[in-house]
């Protein structure tokens, strides 16, 4: 299997990433983290061509709303990424890429929100790639 | 003096681009004033053997417009690639595949193949930049007429220079607005909220001067480069986008994506109206599936 991408808050994702190594809760070897100053900044272009190079998915971490450190960015990334999953749907690419809204502390739902998407792939899941 | 020589050949594509080229009379005067069209299917001289006998670099400019389907689509294009000094490739088609393109949707094409005479089709459409190198383009489902001759004719002023390597952009007839300006620069309309029912075409009656986007309706505008005057927005129907993405952004879709999320209402996610965007796919690539990044790379050649 591919890799996947993870493009990761450095507010939420990447703190909770961080101490999901100091608790001793093992990321699927897959993963492989870039750390980004807000998920506002995440353009789909991105996630695309992740896909596009050989990805087996693009997993996006942001804040919870109301979280977001600079007041906004998760909620446009949400509205975008909303789109771009139906986007991805409609291609019959479902399943290749997730949007997550997590808190820095919730550690147990990024690890498993990570080995989810690794298990469903695994599995082969419809579309190109 | 020798004769300046330049050849015309329509891809896979609706001739429209071709016929731009007469649309504006006089600059196509201009044009035969001081070139000799020398193959051009649709008009003069379809002899393909005509074109194949030239020596190599001999025509001044090899005009391309429509994208690449067939076999014979791809022999043409390398040999106008070959036999021209300069290539320019014009229409959404020849630089992004434009609509013809929308057959590589997923689930694809499973039609009858071509038989013996016709060619055989191409795996999927390519647009013309991704198996030959361009010289120059002009944007536009069709171009704007005065684009596209000022373009041609520019192109042969340069036929005689060394090759720079450097696409040359179209001309457009907004040059104070900048290279990167989209079409909303040009646009009368105007943004009063944001978007919260997705709406279709037939469904709504149109408001003058009120921005699509605040209708309901799906506008190319914010994602689409500019210099078109943004006539269809003038004439009371939302841009295509077929003047394909400003230079510098990779994938047009992406961009309109981007776009129309930003003007998205928050609660329009998913259980909202953002979930009933039908064929969000063929509309955010309608012009420019064939260069996106929703498709597998085309192999390189």
């Amino acid at each position: 299997m591919g890799r996947i991408v993870g493009f990761f808050c450095r507010w939420c994702g990447y703190t909770a990433a961080d101490l999901a190594g100091v608790a001793r809760r093992p990321l699927p070897v897959e993963l492989v983290v870039v750390r980004v100053p807000c998920t506002g900044r995440v353009d789909p272009e991105l996630v695309l061509e992740a896909l596009q190079q050989g990805a087996a998915g693009v997993l996006v971490v942001g804040c919870r709303r109301g979280d977001c450190h600079y007041v906004s960015g998760n909620l446009e990334a949400e509205k975008r990424f909303k789109l771009l999953r139906l986007l991805l749907c409609q291609l019959g690419m479902e399943g290749r890429f997730q949007l997550q809204l997590i808190s820095p502390s919730e550690v147990e739902r990024l690890v498993e929100a990570a080995w989810q998407m690794v298990f469903q792939l695994r599995q082969g899941m419809p579309g190109r790639g | 003096m020798a004769e300046v020589k330049l050849a015309v050949y329509g891809a896979g594509g609706c001739s429209g681009c071709e016929l731009t080229l007469l649309e504006d009379p006089l600059g196509f005067l201009d044009i035969t004033a001081v070139a000799r069209v020398v193959f051009w299917p649709l008009l003069v001289n379809d002899r393909l053997a005509d074109l194949a006998e030239l020596p190599d670099g001999s025509l001044a400019v090899a005009v391309v417009c429509g994208g690449l389907r067939t076999d014979q689509d791809l022999k043409v294009v390398e040999l106008c690639r070959r036999k021209g000094r300069r290539l320019l490739a014009v229409g959404s088609c020849a630089l992004w595949g434009g609509v013809p393109a929308l057959v590589d949707l997923p689930p694809g094409f499973n039609g009858p193949l071509a038989a013996e005479p016709l060619p055989a089709l191409l795996p999927r459409v390519l647009p013309v930049a991704q198996v030959v190198p361009v010289d120059g383009e002009v944007p536009g489902c069709p171009p704007v007429p005065g684009q596209l001759t000022r373009q041609v004719l520019a192109m042969l002023e340069l036929a005689d220079q060394p090759p720079t390597g450097e696409r040359v952009l179209g001309l457009t007839d907004q040059p104070s607005a900048g290279e990167t300006a989209v079409v909303c620069a040009d646009c009368q309309r105007r943004r009063e909220g944001g978007l919260t029912k997705w709406r279709r075409f037939p469904e709504v009656a149109v408001a003058t001067g009120k921005c699509f986007l605040d209708q309901g309706l799906v506008c190319s505008g914010p994602a689409t480069r500019g210099g078109c005057g943004a006539r269809c927005p003038g004439a009371g129907v939302p841009c295509r986008g077929c003047y394909g993405p400003v230079p510098g952004v990779g994938d047009h879709g992406a961009r309109l994506l981007s776009g129309l999320a930003a003007v998205l209402e928050p609660d329009g996610g998913e259980e909202g109206e953002g979930h009933r965007a039908v064929d969000l796919a063929g509309t955010l690539y309608r012009y420019t599936l064939a260069a996106s990044l929703v498709l597998p790379a085309a192999k390189p050649r």
